[in-house]
């Protein structure tokens, strides 16, 4: 018993990771960014780093010093961002040059990484899901890819109906999307709760009754992502919910990734109604899709970190604890999409953003 | 096995119970220039609003307002505009934070608010906050930022004309924008930041900030 729980503290703490990857994603994104181009805002903080530590002040205050430089650096940095992507495309627009095609594309990009440093493109549920589901480390790149992409469609898909069809205002159009938020985080919760049932059925019921029925050696196998359990009759009475973990389901990865997707990117919106009105519809939509491949990176990167934490903590334990290392990443990763997609559901209920 | 299941449910409820991050993908710039207003007794009666919004956003905004279609974006036609843009900010306090020493002045009900475009289609919102009880702040230092804590709007203060008081103003004041990424003097602010408070807020840390000293 104490060598679980000595694994499920590992385990708090990978979970922890996991959050703090995600919540950190973007101060680190902005912490490192500060420290290229601006050679001379870093070599002030250098030298009033030393001075502040002397005057004796706590960690507390260089770290919101640190932070609001970080933050403001990246409020201003997706400004000119944000500006310069709407010159690229009237620059298109004006000139119709291949240059000014390829500073759309990469300056949307650029956009799409920095972006999705934020919250709203599911960097916590897709990173939730693969540790959850032990996928690998390319399936969490799939994974995040295919979000991504849904996402952008998802964006096109409304412009092209409400905006052109329709003829929706702008304000209809941001109620609506408002909508499918939470449609998606809905799906996202009911999605989690499936997830958090079959996992309980596999790592906690099965094992307890084959236990009661006096299957002991069931264990060796739990493992094994049941891919040799068939040929144990005596195991065939338990449940065998063949696609919670093991072979990568498309369909359980496209419906997760569309449930993520159906939400679209307020950024990539703007971006299709300000291309539309320039009369430039074609170029907003090649425009998302260079952003989707920006956020599709951010997110696969914090996926990939998480996936890659619990890969790192099955491999450095030992065959017991790694298999309860297994189900508590099973069920914890489905705890928490279903708890993110409640906790989503609820906030995406409460006051409209402001604008 | 069986205490799996609640300890690894324990583990994702503490992580819910973390504070929300601020998140760094605004969607929305605003360039903000405030001017305070005064009442006959030199006492802050309000702040007076103009946000100049981005190309983008305000592209997306008129979208399909332009109801006579003119090409022009008339205030009536964005009267609507306005006035949802007015209704759902109140939920956010208008973004706007005046301290005097350290203490907060409350504020009612925006007046006086009209959105218009300019030449190039930019929107420009303009709205008056009246204070909730005139204030007199004499000698000391009027802290004013106008930031959103969730960074769903950037705001920042404009660079011509950011902050300016109103002519009834006492007289000998001084005004210093403090713009956290560009001065040296953020380390100051901080620490001024600090002296008088004890609660921590980070969004405030990264907000461009307006100090108005009188004598």
């Amino acid at each position: 018993m104490s060598v679980s729980r000595t694994i499920i503290a590992a385990f708090c703490l990978l979970l922890a990771v996991l959050v703090l990857t995600t919540v950190a994603g973007p101060l680190a994104l902005a912490q490192t960014s500060t420290a290229e181009p601006a050679g001379t805002a870093s070599a002030e903080a250098e030298t009033t780093k030393p001075k502040s530590l002397l005057a004796g002040r706590d960690d507390a205050q260089v770290a919101r010093g640190w932070y609001g430089q970080s933050m403001a650096w990246l409020r201003r940095q997706q400004q000119s961002l944000n500006r310069t992507l709407a010159a690229s495309v009237r620059d298109l627009k004006e000139q119709g040059s291949g240059a000014a095609a390829l500073v759309l594309a990469g300056i949307s990009f650029l956009y799409g990484v920095l972006h999705a440093a934020g919250p709203g493109h599911g960097k916590a549920i897709i990173s939730a899901y693969a540790v959850a589901s032990a996928e690998t480390i390319r399936r969490s790149i799939y994974l995040s890819l295919m979000a991504a992409f849904f996402q952008a469609l998802s964006a096109i898909a409304i412009v092209l109906v409400l905006a052109l069809a329709l003829k929706s205002t702008g304000l209809e159009i941001q109620h609506f999307s408002r909508r499918l938020e939470q449609v998606s985080f809905a799906l996202i919760a009911v999605f989690g709760l499936w997830l958090l049932v079959a996992a309980l059925r596999r790592y906690v019921f099965a094992p307890a009754r084959a236990a009661l029925a006096g299957h002991g050696h069931h264990h060796d196998h739990a493992h094994d992502h049941g891919h040799d359990h068939g040929s144990h009759v005596g195991h065939a009475h338990i449940p065998e919910p063949k696609d919670l973990t093991g072979p990568w389901s498309w369909r359980r990865s496209i419906a997760i990734a569309a449930a993520v997707g159906i939400r679209p990117c307020s950024g990539a919106i703007i971006l299709l109604i300000f291309a539309l009105t320039q009369g430039m519809l074609w170029a907003g939509i090649a425009g998302t899709f260079a952003m989707a491949l920006g956020t599709a990176i951010t997110v696969a990167v914090l996926a990939v970190l998480a996936v890659g934490t619990r890969q790192l903590a099955e491999r450095a334990s030992g065959e017991r604890a790694g298999r309860i290392i297994e189900a508590a990443a099973g069920i914890g990763g489905a705890a928490l999409v279903l708890g993110l997609g409640v906790v989503f559901f609820l906030a995406s209920l409460g006051p409209a953003p402001p604008l | 096995m069986r205490h799996l299941g609640p300890a690894a449910l324990a583990c994702a409820g503490l992580l819910f119970a973390a504070p929300p991050s601020a998140t760094a993908h605004p969607h929305v710039f605003v360039s903000v220039s405030a001017e305070v207003q005064y009442d006959g007794a030199g006492q802050i009666s309000g702040v007076k609003h103009l946000w100049a919004f981005d190309e983008m956003y305000s592209a997306s905004a008129v979208l399909g307002l332009d109801k006579d279609g003119d090409g022009k974006y008339s205030r009536d036609e964005l009267q609507e505009l306005a006035q949802l843009n007015v209704e759902s900010l109140k939920e956010f306090e208008y973004f706007t934070f005046m301290k005097i020493e350290g203490d907060a002045v409350a504020f009612t009900d925006p007046i006086d608010y009209f959105v218009e475009a300019d030449d190039q289609g930019l929107l420009r919102l303009t709205f008056t906050l009246p204070a909730k009880s005139p204030v007199k702040h004499g000698s000391l230092k009027v802290d004013l930022s106008i930031y959103d804590p969730s960074f769903f709007i950037a705001f920042s203060f404009a660079q011509k004309d950011p902050v300016s008081l109103a002519s009834a103003a006492p007289t000998g004041c001084k005004i210093a924008v403090k713009r956290p990424d560009q001065e040296q003097a953020n380390d100051q602010l901080t620490e001024d930041m600090f002296a008088g408070e004890a609660t921590v807020d980070y969004g405030e840390s990264f907000a461009d900030t307006a100090e108005i000293q009188c004598q």
